[in-house]
């Protein structure tokens, strides 16, 4: 350390949990979509209509689900680009074999497990084999388009089987239609993608903050040298992660093929850019060591607002992607922003200090 | 019985012989400074005591016990830790997750949800930090520590494997002043709690500060062994370059 202040050797800096999650970017990101959200609804007539509110929870999910995925990629100093053929090849399997007659739950797990072995194959050839995860997951970005294209010989498949209705229910159907429940609650209205990607949150912050795994990640993340020194189990993180990555991608695949009703194979086509966006807008840091599971899922829903807001102020679409770009790197400029300490210089720090 | 003894010891990498026959003892609350100049030979002979590769020839005994180590694992299963110059510290973990990182405590919330038991492990790591009698937090993140307290980090890690021979790597290069005190300071403590520490440096003031005794080496031949009391850093200069060929 070439400076260190009086206050760095003297340790006076313990961070109350509160205190961490004001200066965190999952705040300032969670502070965004409210704002925006009381804009539309003073601002728009239909914004607040159901209708709308449960389409945004639709898009938000097939997107926030996997970004919960690439998420833990991410904290491992990763990337997955594959994701969206992905989506691919979980639908494909899932959908060609209900159409050949198999029942949802058989080819639901047979496509989840063809997505897994894509993550299984990504993971070995980043943890073992030691390539570049760019690399190695730009190709099977190509590779698992490929699959999909051939396995369905370009034919768009509208037709399910004997487990049709069940597969367009878990796609669109609200929560309490699935359970059973016969009622005409908002809340039992909740589509099944939105609540399942509640739940995975749920799910990986427990697995991230207070299991040994989580711990593991996190480390192999910061200094993967010192995880493996201190008997951390690197492959097996790695690979892990990866394969929950391909597994979420093949869930949100299968569930996106549910709502469309059909399937063509450029199902999860460019996916990938929205899933790293809204992973880096909820903060997640791609050097490595920093993301956290509210960070995907506020960070999609950040995603999903502007891309909402968007709409209903009628703007040609041709100009989205555009907005799009503009909050990704609005959202690293903000967390560069907290990083250095709000201070008078901080701005300047932003343009001219070289990244860390 | 010493504490750790090495007879004999050599090592080849093709054609070069690293370690050439060395004999070492240590014994508890001991401090050893391994001193020698790039080369010399002196990490190799680390390298097998923390179990990084067995040696060609001779043999270790940890109290009396001959063992052939493979990997660190094994080592350190025999209470042998070492604290690596890079400090093998993650930045964006706390001073408590680092100390705990690998053998990481949990238990059961509500009855049957196992959790990691964040607060166990805090608790613990700020009683082996007054132990050291060293300012670190247990709670703040090592990112924002000063060298002195990342080596209280990687030491504590260390006494909660109750290791009873650590392996210092250049403990004091590239840290200020006030920190290379702090690291001499966490040095007698663990002399103190009985352990034994040898010492890698290649700055002579520190060990003169420290260590109890000095091993020299040389193109892979430990060229003295004597007590600090009975040497002198000039001395001990004339030995590492070669001026003066034993002692």
């Amino acid at each position: 350390m070439a400076n260190v202040s009086i206050s760095d050797v003297s340790g006076r800096r313990t961070q109350t949990p509160l205190r961490k999650f004001l200066i965190s970017q999952e705040f300032w990101v969670t502070v965004a979509v409210v704002v925006m959200a009381l804009w539309l609804l003073i601002n728009t007539d239909a914004f607040d209509t159901w209708r709308n509110l449960r389409n945004a929870m639709l898009n938000m999910a097939f997107i926030g689900i996997i970004a919960l995925g690439q998420t833990c990629v991410i904290i491992t100093a990763g990337i997955d680009l594959s994701v969206g053929s992905v989506m691919a090849v979980g639908a494909v399997g899932t959908g060609m074999l209900m159409t050949s007659g198999w029942g949802i739950e058989g080819a639901f797990v047979l496509g989840m497990l063809a997505s897994m072995a894509v993550g299984l194959f990504n993971g070995i050839l980043v943890a073992l084999v030691k390539l570049p995860p760019f690399v190695v997951t730009l190709g099977t970005l190509s590779i698992c388009r490929t699959i999909a294209m051939v396995a369905t010989n370009n034919q768009l498949i509208y037709e399910f089987g004997p487990d049709q209705d069940a597969l367009f229910l878990l796609g669109t159907g609200g929560i309490g239609a699935i359970l059973g429940i016969d009622s005409d609650s908002r809340l039992l209205d909740l589509p099944f993608p939105f609540v399942m990607m509640i739940v995975l949150t749920l799910v990986l912050s427990y697995f991230l903050y207070l299991t040994r795994w989580g711990r593991h990640i996190y480390a192999v993340g910061g200094n993967e040298q010192a995880a493996r020194l201190t008997g951390v189990p690197v492959a097996y993180v790695k690979i892990s992660a990866y394969v929950f990555c391909s597994a979420s991608a093949g869930l949100s695949g299968i569930l996106m093929m549910g709502w469309a009703g059909s399937l063509n194979n450029s199902i999860g086509l460019n996916y990938e850019l929205r899933v790293i966006a809204s992973a880096v807008i909820g903060g997640a840091n791609l050097m490595g060591g920093y993301a956290s599971a509210y960070g995907a899922f506020i960070g999609a829903a950040l995603l999903e607002i502007l891309r909402n807001s968007l709409v209903l102020l009628k703007i040609d679409t041709n100009y989205h992607l555009g907005f799009l770009g503009l909050f990704i790197i609005f959202a690293v400029l903000l967390e560069r922003l907290r990083d250095s300490r709000i201070k008078p210089s901080a701005l300047m720090d932003l343009f001219f200090r070289r990244p860390r | 019985m010493a504490l750790l003894s090495l007879s004999g010891i050599v090592k080849r990498f093709g054609a070069i012989e690293a370690v050439a026959g060395v004999d070492f003892q240590i014994e508890p609350g001991e401090v050893v400074g391994l001193m020698g100049d790039n080369g010399a030979g002196k990490s190799t002979l680390v390298k097998m005591i923390a179990g990084n590769f067995p040696p060609d020839a001779g043999t270790i005994e940890v109290e009396g016990r001959p063992v052939r180590f493979h990997k660190p694992v094994e080592a350190r299963s025999m209470g042998i830790e070492v604290v690596y110059q890079d400090l093998a510290l993650c930045d964006n973990l706390t001073a408590s997750d680092n100390v705990f990182l690998g053998r990481e405590r949990w238990r059961l919330a509500f009855g049957f949800i196992p959790v990691l038991n964040y607060r166990g492990m805090r608790e613990r790591s700020r009683a082996l930090f007054e132990e050291l009698k060293s300012e670190t937090r247990a709670g703040d993140p090592v990112r924002r520590m000063s060298g002195g307290q990342r080596q209280a980090v990687a030491i504590a890690r260390t006494r909660l494997a109750q290791a009873k021979i650590i392996l210092m790597d250049e403990p004091t290069a590239a840290i200020s002043v006030r920190q290379v005190k702090e690291v001499l300071d966490l040095i007698h403590r663990l002399k103190e709690q009985n352990i034994a520490v040898i010492l890698i440096s290649h700055r002579m003031p520190d060990v003169f500060a420290v260590c109890d005794r000095i091993v020299v080496m040389r193109r892979g031949r430990k060229v003295a062994d004597k007590p600090i009391a009975d040497t002198s850093p000039e001395e001990v200069t004339g030995l590492i370059t070669g001026a003066i060929h034993s002692a």
